[in-house]
């Protein structure tokens, strides 16, 4: 027995010193995979909203796969993506679709594959799926009723818009025209691509000055202020987006009002509620952030 | 085996300070290399993550660019304009241009290709080899589609002036009905992705890093004539997130997989280099080992003599008395557990002394006691027949005092030479004094009154032999005045408890207690009866020990009063020598 104690304590020994390894170590892949198509990732709402989901990701220690098409427009460029998601290994897609009235094909091909989708910041308008995102009927209300309070009756207001298939234009305009005084004409309506260009040209191509301008968000505003300044226009101009650049545009004057969305936020909470649909295997319910309006008095801007 | 025990001592000391030492040696060894490979494979996961997911942004890129101008519009008006044109050489060039033109993304090397299968052409965003007739499967894989789309391809690329190895995304470009009517082909090269992920990587001695496709063969690595080939020496699957373990060549083999590309970067390390410096670390602790044990021989050797030096002492000494030799004693310096051990040591030995030296000599009392007994013994049988037959003449000649007289004193005689027995009851022992007495009484004309005061209980109390004659021989001898008529001698005997008190009192001239030694010292002079105070005082501790004692009074004009105290018996062996020799 003691000679076998001292063989063994020998062993050891000799093992230890001659620097023998039993290195087997591993870090297992994430439980689950996400896969997330946005519209695009060009103005500062959709960078948030990308960190946002990033963030998530990240603390939850999840896949995830995020893809964009070039621009709000590019509807087939974002088809294309959406199919190669669902031909990937992902567990639930996430989808901010570009047309929210062409969704039921990918719909029925993530069914196949048994893979959930939710929609983010977009509804899907000929199908039912749940939506993350913001409240865009209290928005809509909340703009019409900054042009009721600051507008005299017999104003006239132009709403630009991006792409017309989206389901965050359509309630807004919806709401707008439902909540604004029957007194303030909308003179016109105008979709278009969101960027600053866009935004000079439409403005550069009106004939009458209007009394408000909405749009739809502020890279298409500054194109819009920027247009308004060259012809001495003094129209009250608004529009949606993120705290940041909001509060930086306000106090530069170029805007009058804008309401706020946290893209970070939704982009966060969205993940979160993406991983609490695959734990539960159940449909969760609609998720609405609200909004906040800034005023250019709000900043002390001029 | 003198220093058995010190070495003993020593040993386990060293034993236990030895394997302590060895332990935290291995013990910390085998912890810090556990500590520095885990923390090297937790290194590399997190450099090699970063580097992967470089990878990844890189390929999306490619993938989102190569799907960007699939839909583009330019680009169908591009093949459009081709297609119904000459097709001349000027003509592909302008394709050529114009993808260049579409090309945004720009990095590794980065080529787009576009392949009509309707004229089986093939044309490259380079300006080199623009255009390319036949170029079907052969050059790129066209119709080859992964079971991931976000997986590049990876291939040769036979387009190129040169071959090389490309990391690939083919997209199908779509007319309006849906058909397939050119392919797209967007490119990054291996080496330049090489060199801008690996290769800075691949500079650190003992590893070596390369990019695995899904299916495990090599993709990117330093050596070229290696791509296209499958690693050896792999001994288990790498098949997680991230992988690290042993492969049979020793070699420690760490995996991280792209998460969107589903491409491993691989890294092959000798451990041996990692854990080198700390090899040679363990080695210098055991050295430094071995010089502390040193050092700890040499402090537990003196550590030992200084622990030992008391119980050497201790021991030499034991061995002294253990030879007879009672002198024998330990130092005592210090006032330690040692001293109080070497104290004790020494009054034991003091005692054992004492002991042995009081046991020699009552030995030798009680064998001066025997033969003197034995002398007793012989001369008063001689006297005793003489004094037997002077008695019998006396008788016969009428002279009856005289004969009674010589009754007394052969009676007196029998008694103190009949011995069977040192003790006899206190009523015999009276008979003895009276008989003594009468003689006396003889030789001074009755001036002397005797009165005896034995309480009844006492007399059958069992006293040492002649106990109370030499008293009353003394009282006798210096109490008495002849010229005095009132001379008195009184013998009184009483119980106290288990005590027995008995006094022998005159009222002669007495002596002066501070010369008390002079009774004694003329008696032995005179060596009247043979038996003196002394031989009294002996056989009482003789027999009782510290049991008994006796006192004298005396006062100058009053008289002398000798009180002896002892406890009762009522056996007459219960005290003898015999007895308690026999006990010892």
């Amino acid at each position: 027995m003691k000679q076998q104690q001292i063989v063994g304590a020998g062993l050891l020994l000799s093992l230890l010193l001659c620097g023998c390894s039993t290195i087997d170590m591993h870090r297992d892949r994430p439980e689950y995979s996400i896969g997330v198509v946005l519209k695009a990732q060009n103005s500062p709402y959709w960078l948030d909203m990308s960190s946002g989901m990033q963030q998530a990701a990240t603390d939850y220690g999840i896949d995830m796969t995020l893809l964009y098409p070039e621009g709000e427009q590019e509807g087939e460029e974002q088809k294309s993506l959406i199919a190669d998601i669902l031909d990937s290994d992902v567990d639930l897609m996430m989808v901010a679709p570009c047309d929210s009235y062409d969704t039921e094909w990918f719909i029925e091909k993530a069914k196949m594959q048994d893979i959930d989708v939710l929609t983010v910041d977009t509804r899907a308008m000929d199908a039912e799926l749940p939506y993350i995102g913001s409240d865009n009927v209290l928005f809509g209300k909340m703009v019409a009723e900054y042009f009721n309070e600051r507008l005299k009756p017999g104003s006239t207001i132009l709403l630009l818009y991006g792409p017309e298939k989206q389901s965050s234009i359509i309630e807004r305009d919806q709401a707008i025209r439902e909540y604004l005084d029957s007194d303030i004409h909308i003179q016109g309506v105008q979709y278009t691509e969101l960027d600053e260009e866009n935004g000079y040209l439409l403005i550069q191509q009106l004939e009458q000055p209007v009394d408000g301008i909405y749009c739809q968000n502020a890279v298409l505003a500054r194109g819009v202020v920027e247009a308004l300044t060259e012809k001495d226009w003094n129209s009250k101009v608004i529009s949606v987006d993120t705290e940041d650049d909001a509060v930086q545009l306000l106090k530069d004057g170029a805007m009058d009002a804008m309401v706020i969305q946290n893209g970070y936020e939704i982009g966060y909470q969205s993940i979160e509620l993406a991983l609490e649909t695959l734990r539960s295997g159940e449909q969760p319910e609609d998720m609405l952030f609200d909004g906040e309006l800034l005023t250019v008095q709000d900043t002390g801007g001029n | 085996m003198r220093f058995g025990f010190r070495f003993r001592i020593m040993a386990a000391m060293l034993a236990v300070a030895g394997a302590c030492v060895l332990a935290v040696a291995l013990i910390s060894y085998s912890d810090s290399k556990s500590m520095i490979e885990e923390n090297y494979v937790q290194s590399l996961d997190a450099s090699m993550t970063l580097q992967m997911n470089s990878f990844d942004d890189t390929m999306k890129e490619m993938y989102q660019t190569v799907q960007h101008i699939s839909t583009m519009p330019e680009l169908e008006d591009c093949i459009d304009t081709y297609l119904s044109s000459d097709q001349t050489y000027a003509d592909g060039t302008e394709v050529a241009r114009q993808l260049s033109a579409l090309l945004t993304f720009n990095r590794w090397g980065s080529t787009l290709y576009l392949y009509l299968p309707e004229v089986e052409k093939a044309f490259s965003s380079e300006k080199y080899y623009a255009a390319r007739e036949n170029a079907g499967d052969a050059a790129v894989p066209w119709h080859e589609r992964p079971d991931n789309p976000f997986i590049p391809l990876y291939f040769t690329d036979r387009i190129a002036r040169a071959s090389q190895h490309v990391f690939a995304y083919v997209e199908p470009v779509l007319d309006r009905d849906g058909e397939e009517k050119a392919f797209l082909c967007i490119t990054v090269d291996e080496r330049k992705l090489y060199y801008a992920l690996l290769d800075d990587l691949n500079g650190t001695d003992g590893e070596e890093y390369m990019i695995l496709s899904k299916d495990g063969m090599i993709c990117s690595a330093a050596d070229i004539t290696q791509l296209g080939t499958r690693i050896s020496g792999l001994s288990k699957r790498q098949d997680n997130r991230m992988n690290a373990n042993m492969g049979e060549s020793g070699l420690l083999f760490t995996s991280v997989e792209a998460p969107y590309s589903h491409y491993r970067m691989l890294c092959q390390s000798d451990l041996r280099m990692l854990t080198q410096d700390i090899r040679e670390h363990m080695i210098y602790l055991l050295l430094v080992v071995a010089l502390v044990f040193t050092g700890l021989i040499v402090l537990a050797k003196i550590l030992s003599d200084q622990l030992y030096r008391p119980i050497q002492e201790l021991t030499e000494a034991m061995d002294n008395v253990g030879g007879g030799d009672f002198t024998a004693r330990v130092n005592d310096r210090k006032t330690d557990e040692f001293g109080v051990v070497r104290a004790h040591f020494n009054e034991m030995v003091s005692r054992m002394d004492n002991l042995m030296e009081q046991v020699v000599q009552e030995r030798t009392q009680k064998r001066e006691a025997e033969i003197n007994a034995l002398q007793y013994q012989i001369r008063p049988h001689f006297m005793y027949n003489t004094l037997n037959s002077i008695r019998f003449a006396a008788t016969l000649q009428r002279n009856h005092k005289l004969a009674e007289l010589l009754g007394d004193f052969i009676a007196l005689l029998e008694a103190s030479t009949q011995r069977k027995g040192a003790f006899l009851p206190l009523c015999e022992e009276i008979r003895l004094v009276q008989s003594y007495l009468s003689l006396q009484a003889f030789r001074y004309f009755d001036c002397f009154e005797v009165v005896y005061s034995i309480a009844p209980e006492t007399e059958d109390c069992y006293v040492p032999c002649l106990l109370l004659q030499p008293m009353v021989e003394n009282a006798v001898f210096h109490g008495i005045d002849p010229k005095r008529n009132d001379n008195r001698l009184e013998i009184t005997s009483w119980m106290e408890g288990e005590r027995l008190h008995i006094t022998v009192e005159d009222n002669g001239d007495g002596f002066d207690m501070e010369k008390g030694e002079t009774l004694d010292q003329e008696e032995e002079k005179r060596r009247l009866t043979g038996i003196g105070m002394q031989n009294v005082k002996q056989r009482m501790k003789l027999y009782y020990g510290d049991a008994a004692y006796f006192t004298v009074h005396s006062e100058v004009g009053v008289g002398t009063q000798v009180e002896f105290c002892m406890p009762v018996s009522h056996d007459p062996e219960e005290y003898s020598i015999r007895k308690s020799g026999t006990a010892e």
